[in-house]
């Protein structure tokens, strides 16, 4: 369990955090989003204890970070932003040096070191040089060296930075299965790891928390959970107006498609556009657009539903912060 | 215990990065070359002295003092220098260890690297002791002498390592300290002949006059070494201090 109440904090003149409150309870995977110079690694720093804050509280585990926090550190996992690691060190040396300063009693240490190595998929490694590894497997030693000693809590700074695509699958796998009965905080700014690993996400934005909620409902929130894209050939104005009646459609975008480019269609002799409608509420609005089209005697060739991203709710939240 | 624990982990871990670093074994090196021919030159050009053997290793204990400036600052410069620097102090202090317990773990690692390096020197004083018959008294007062003087030069180098994360501005300062405790007899001349409590104190507090007077001659004045280790233990309280500096700002 993880629990920050107006937590501050300056570096100087800079107001790196402020007032920033969220929670995350055991089982959730909180995702931690926000642009690059947010706060995520300030909060991340306090959160394991490394750096204190100015003001508010942080616990973990039902501990306070500050006046407990090697108690707090018992039970946490960190990977910090980049995995500073020793590189002369090899890869089960270094965790087992790690299990040793986490307290992992001698009967235990190699079977927990397997584990780890097991868990991040790098017992092929185990006895490289840790300098002499790519990226990609820096990262998953980090990720082991955080595993060790089953944290009840994991703290994930930019966890996916330098994997491939499969690891990433990997990566995002062991995840679920690991955060099944623990706290799991992971920072980031890829939106589309959030929307597949994370059950609740918190948004900051220039030290402050723009929102907070699950996954789900802060896409409903901002916006229609669902639009419908249409590419319809014929005249625009018209277009616009008949989709624009069709009942529930809260807005109608258009936008032509490269003309020029695309080809004229025969029948209409006109361009292509592409239509996004808006609904107001999660109506499946294909038929009645279909229907619209039908009686306009235009051409349809595309109609689907497309799910809002977060990455929509993102910039529409970072985005309207700016201007 | 279980702290102790900790710091025999850090303890093993530096361990290990010293002898993996090129520096460990350059400095071996040099200075197994380096007190080697001296020990070559000593022998030759002291043949047929009455006193030869004890002359020998007077010079030789002589001539290595110089290392001590040099030794702990390179010794200690990438503690924590390094470990700021790529940040692994990050991962390190959010283990659940004690800033205390990490200090300790490295000067410990430092100290025990510092002895094996004068105790490279042991093979040569084997030979006097195959060839002829030194006498060990001063020898190993020496060598009392020496890692009592370890644990004060590498605890300052400890601070410095911890104050900076840039290696050679650590080394820099731990040499500077250094060169201050050894030049500290020279202040004698700045305090008028007559003020014999203030001279007392300035030889109690300068080193070199310690090797010069008591230990060649056998003598472990434990007053000396009480000194060094009490203020080793204040320079390793700063670093403790130091390392949780990160917190105040």
């Amino acid at each position: 369990m993880i629990e920050v109440l107006e937590l501050s904090k300056s570096f100087g003149p800079v107001r790196a955090l402020d007032k920033v409150s969220f929670r995350a309870e055991d089982g959730q995977i909180l995702g931690f989003l926000g642009p690059n110079g947010a706060g995520k690694s300030t909060t991340m720093r306090i959160l394991t204890g490394f750096l204190p804050g100015d003001s508010g509280s942080v616990r973990v585990g039902g501990h306070d970070v500050c006046s407990e926090s090697l108690r707090v550190r018992q039970i946490l996992g960190y990977l910090p932003e980049g995995v500073p690691i020793y590189p002369e060190m090899r890869v089960s040396e270094y965790l087992r040096f790690r299990s040793r300063l986490k307290g992992v009693s001698r009967a235990d240490r190699r079977g927990a070191v397997a584990q780890a190595l097991a868990d991040t998929h790098i017992e092929d490694v185990a006895n490289r040089v840790i300098g002499t590894l790519s990226r990609g497997y820096r990262q998953r030693v980090g990720l082991a060296d955080a595993l060790l000693a089953k944290p009840r809590v994991l703290v994930l700074d930019e966890p996916t930075v330098g994997l491939d695509p499969e690891q990433v699958r990997q990566f995002r796998q062991l995840l679920k299965e690991v955060g099944r009965d623990r706290t799991v905080i992971l920072s980031t700014h890829i939106l589309s790891e959030v929307e597949i690993v994370c059950s609740h996400v918190v948004i900051i934005h220039k030290g402050r928390i723009v929102a907070r909620d699950t996954a789900q409902s802060l896409r409903r929130k901002y916006g229609a959970a669902e639009r419908t894209v249409a590419e319809i050939s014929g005249p625009l104005s018209e277009i616009v107006c008949a989709l624009g009646k069709i009942e529930g459609v809260a807005r109608v975008l258009s936008s032509p498609l490269s003309p020029g480019v695309e080809p004229v269609d025969a029948s209409t002799r006109f361009g292509y556009h592409r239509f996004t409608l808006e609904a107001a509420q999660t109506d499946d609005l294909r038929e009645a657009v279909y229907r619209a089209v039908a009686r306009g005697g235009w051409t349809l060739r595309e109609l689907r539903r497309e799910a809002i991203t977060l990455e929509d709710v993102f910039v529409e939240i970072v985005g309207g912060e700016r201007t | 215990m279980s702290g102790l624990l900790k710091a025999w982990a850090i303890f093993l871990r530096e361990m290990g990065a010293y002898f993996f670093s090129p520096i460990a074994w350059i400095v071996i090196f040099l200075f197994l070359v380096i007190n080697g021919s001296m020990f070559y030159a000593f022998s030759s050009v002291l043949t047929g002295q009455p006193r030869q053997i004890t002359m020998v290793v007077e010079s030789l204990f002589e001539f290595s003092i110089f290392w001590i400036l040099p030794l702990s600052p390179i010794l200690t410069m990438r503690l924590f220098a390094e470990e700021k620097r790529s940040g692994s102090l990050e991962l390190l202090m959010t283990a659940p260890v004690t800033e205390f317990q990490v200090v300790l773990g490295k000067f410990v690692a430092a100290q025990a690297f510092y002895t094996i390096v004068w105790a490279s020197l042991l093979p040569l004083l084997v030979m006097l002791e195959v060839l002829g018959d030194p006498d060990w008294g001063p020898i190993w007062a020496l060598y009392v002498g020496l890692f009592f003087l370890g644990l004060l030069t590498n605890a300052m180098g400890l601070l410095a390592s911890a104050s900076t994360r840039n290696q050679l501005v650590s080394a820099v300062l731990a040499l500077s300290g250094n060169l201050l405790l050894f030049f500290l007899q020279m202040g004698q001349s700045l305090v008028p002949e007559d003020a014999l409590e203030a001279r007392r104190w300035i030889r109690f507090l300068s080193f070199t006059s310690h090797f010069e007077g008591e230990y060649s001659r056998g003598i472990v004045d434990l007053r000396y070494l009480f000194l060094y280790a009490s203020l080793a233990v204040f320079f390793l309280f700063l670093a403790v201090r130091t390392v949780e500096a990160r917190k105040w700002r």
